[in-house]
Formats: C-alpha cells, structure tokens, sequence
C-alpha cells in the first residue's frame, strides 16, 4: 500500500505537492503499525512547522506517536474532520485522514524525501 | 527459522487467521489483537457479547489429599474455605509480599484444584510452586490440554444456554461445573475479566474451533463478535482491574494495590503473610489510584508518566488509554498515599506537557451487569 504520486520520509509520513503546498499525513505503514487511531492532537493554523520537528500527534489504542514536519513552512490547513473522525488515519491514510497541509518555505527540501521506489526499499531494510 | 515459529498458538490459531485477525506476540503467544476496530468490540462486549480466545493462560492442576494444604500456603486467600465448585481470586506472593502473580483458583472437584494463572508467569509460578513442596506427583501445568474461550457480555447467558443441558442460571458468579458441551466434558466457570455477565469454557483442544465456530453462529442474532485482546484491556481498564506486568509486579503489594479481598488473614501462615500484614499495620506510604482526565485535549496518559502535585512527582501510570464506553481518557497508577483521595485533583506529565486529572473510584465503568 504504497501509492505511485506520493513522496515519503523515513518517519513514515507521506507528503502530496502541489504548487508550493504540501498536503501530509501518515502511510498505511504507519497507521497499521499505530493501530485503532482515536485521537489525533493537531497542529494550529498559522503555526510554523519545522522539517523533521514534531508538529502533531496520533494516539492510538496503543501509544503516543509523534508526527514531524516531513517538509519546513507554515501550516495554512488541518483536517478539523479528524477530531470526530480519527479512525479516517486508519481507514483512507492517503486520503481522508491527510492531517495537514503545510505552504513550503524552502521547495528544495522535497529532494531529501523518498519517492515511492525509495519508500518501499526503506520498509524493507528497516 | 522466523521469530514467528517460535510463537506458541493456541488451538484457535486457524479461526483467527480465518477471521482476518491482527494477530501479535503476546508473552510468547502469537494471538489476536483484534478483529475490527477495539472500540467496536468492546461496545458488543458491553451490550451484546464477545468471544475471546483466552487459551495463552496458564492452567496449573493441584490434585490430591496435599492439594489444599499446599495452596494455603504458597497463595494469599483462604483456600480450605472453598467449596467444591467455588472459585475466588488470590495471589502468589514471594516472603515480602511482592505479587509473583494474581490468579483465579477454582475447586473443581473435592480433591482437584485448578490455578489459572497470567501466560507470562505461569513457567515462573511451576518453578515456585515446586520450589514449595508442589512437585510432579500432583501438581501439573495442563495449560496445553484445553483450549480456554471467554465468552462475555449481556448475552452470553442467551447465547450460551442452548449449549448446556442445565439451567445456566444454576451456575453462580465466581463458580465452576463440568458439563458435557457438543459431546465433550469440560468445566464451565462464570468468570472473567469485563465486569460483564459471562463465562469461560475449557474445551479439550480438538474440539476448541468446532465450538468457536458454533458458539459465534448461534450468537449472530445476539450480536455476538469475537473480541481480541486489546478490547480485553480496555474492558479491565474501564473496570479498574489491576493487570499483571503493568499495576502489579513483585514490588508491588496487594496492600498497595488495594486487593485484599484476595487474601485472608484468617487462615494460618502463608508465603508473604507477615510482610502484608506489618504493611497493613503501617498503612503503605504508596497506593493504586484511577484517575479521568478532564478531556482528551489534556492528553492520553500512558504507562511510565510521572503523576505531579504542587510541583513534586508523587507517582507514576501503570495504565491508561481513552475508555471506549466512557469516551474519555482513563488511567490507573501508583500515587503517594495522601494524595489518592477521589476528587483530588493531579497533574499528568503528557510527554512535558501537563494534563489536568481527577482521582475517581474505580470501577470507572459503574454499570455492572452480571
């Protein structure tokens, strides 16, 4: 479950870009490992966001996980619909559980994440 | 060759497979965590019922004209006031009253005592246990022989009725009998561990998956789901039912964790007698408490946070998460004695932040319908 038009970083977040903006939330990877999602504490509207820096959290059944910025820039969107819907991370990760979508500072720094291939390969060595 | 092949599987491992359960390692055992959303199996185990594969717990056979003097003297409770077919819960205590673990002992026959025990500890307890006189002449681990199935919740009695030739209604809380289910013998118990109404079957472990298999079709109209273990904890959280590993370990007490009713101070010597006893004299400096946080915005607490008032530690989690039923975050853990009155209010340190919290009795859960 690892889709072709996405980029990934290594703490398991997958970033959709468009124009300057990039729309993030975790892979099926992540939200498999995370189990039954039941809150996800979310990033402010206008708060900055820092490659790499927790920026929200998901709790599950399980534990605690942070989220990191995959990418730098201000956080302009957060899906408000995960506040009564968290188990939307579970059930559509790549599309109605995105968690936030962040107007890039430096659109460079999308080199440093994975694409698909790269992504795959990650999951399988670690 | 794999880690996975040196899980243990409990006779029930092709149904789970079968049903598409997230199956996990669970103190060695490859059992499943779940089969849809927890939250959704614990609300039919609260309205409706649950069947959970419980095989992975120890069974430990005490037999014999030795068996009831020996447990009185290496468990906690009063095991010469059962009666054939009671059952109460105990504890294994080493000399400091520390908990080697809680268990469930049930008189099955008049000389034949069962131990039910947590599948972490039941090697450690075998060791004790002959460590204490119990040697191979009788006492033995049959926890392999039967496969232990729970079947919990409102309809359990419904569902389960059609499968015994006697009124289930004869079979009281905290009792055993042997009954014969599809042609088997085997010991039905009404126990558990959901604060519902519900039962625990031993079936011999051929027969295990015909009976799951039976018991879920006939329990469809009931509503009846198979519920995994992560609904198992939740509905003990939600009970404020200590589990072992997390509340108890051996040191802490069951003074401490507020447990007495599973010891007696009215039988003779036991292993770990004097030291709960000096502990109950001088009142333990620290004791089991739950708590609610006001909202889910103050966070989740979790097992390992420090507990905070007027800006000093005065314990730490043992358990939390958010109570499915309750819809709130709940948790259990260890505070200084002055602080574990209901009502007072505590700090939660959520990961550096601080999460407002109110100590509450327990059960959390308050509708108890057995």
């Amino acid at each position: 479950m690892i889709r072709d038009d996405l980029k990934y970083s290594s703490e398991h977040e997958w970033v959709r870009v468009e124009k300057n903006e990039a729309t993030v939330g975790i892979t099926h990877y992540a939200q498999d490992k995370l189990g039954d999602v039941v809150y996800v504490n979310l990033p402010s509207v206008g708060s900055a966001a820092k490659a790499g820096k927790e920026f929200a959290e998901v709790e599950s059944t399980k534990a605690t996980s942070p989220i990191y910025a995959p990418l730098s820039g201000k956080v302009v969107r957060v899906n408000e619909s995960l506040k009564d819907k968290p188990e939307m991370i579970n059930e559509e990760p790549y599309g109605r559980g995105w968690i936030a979508v962040i107007q890039m500072e430096s659109p460079a720094e999308t080199d440093a994440l994975l694409d698909a291939a790269g992504y795959e390969r990650f999951l399988k060595s670690h | 060759m794999t880690r996975e092949s040196t899980l243990k599987r409990t006779p029930l491992y092709a149904v789970h497979q079968a049903a598409g359960a997230k199956l996990v390692d669970f103190s060695g055992w490859e059992m499943p965590l779940q089969y849809q959303r927890a939250a959704d199996e614990v609300k039919a185990v609260r309205t409706a019922a649950g069947l959970t594969d419980v095989s992975h717990l120890g069974r430990i056979e005490v037999r014999g004209p030795r068996a009831k003097e020996f447990l009185d003297v290496v468990t906690s409770n009063d095991v010469a006031a059962l009666k054939t077919g009671q059952a109460h819960y105990s504890f294994v205590l080493n000399p400091d009253g520390g908990i080697l673990d809680d268990i469930v002992i049930y008189r099955a026959e008049p000389l034949l005592y069962i131990v039910c025990c947590n599948a972490s500890n039941s090697e450690k307890l075998a060791r004790w246990f002959g460590k204490h006189g119990g040697d191979a002449s009788f006492v033995e681990d049959v926890t392999a022989r039967d496969a232990l199935i729970a079947l919990q919740g409102p309809s359990s009695f419904l569902i389960l009725q059609t499968f015994v030739d006697f009124d289930l209604k004869k079979l009281a809380l905290y009792h055993i009998r042997r009954t014969t289910i599809m042609g088997e013998k085997t010991w039905l118990a009404r126990t558990g561990y959901t604060g519902e109404r519900g039962y625990e079957i031993w079936m011999p472990g051929p027969k295990a998956a015909e009976l799951w298999d039976s018991l879920m079709e006939a329990g469809e109209f009931n509503g009846l789901v198979p519920a995994g273990l992560s609904a198992r904890d939740l509905l003990r959280l939600e009970m404020g039912f200590p589990l072992y590993g997390h509340e108890l370990n051996e040191r802490t007490t069951p003074v401490e964790a507020g447990l007495l009713r599973g010891v007696s101070f009215k039988k003779g010597e036991f292993v770990g007698r004097s030291a709960l006893e000096a502990q109950t004299a001088a009142a333990p400096s620290r004791v089991l408490v739950g708590f609610e946080m006001l909202s889910v915005e103050q966070g989740i607490p979790r097992e390992g946070y420090s507990i905070h008032s007027n800006g000093s530690t005065i314990g730490e989690v043992t358990s939390g998460n958010i109570s499915p039923t309750l819809r709130k975050p709940i948790g259990m853990g260890y505070v200084a004695a002055k602080y574990s009155k209901p009502g007072m209010e505590v700090w939660i340190d959520i990961r550096g932040k601080a999460g407002l919290a109110n100590i509450v009795t327990m059960p959390f859960y308050k509708k108890v319908n057995r």
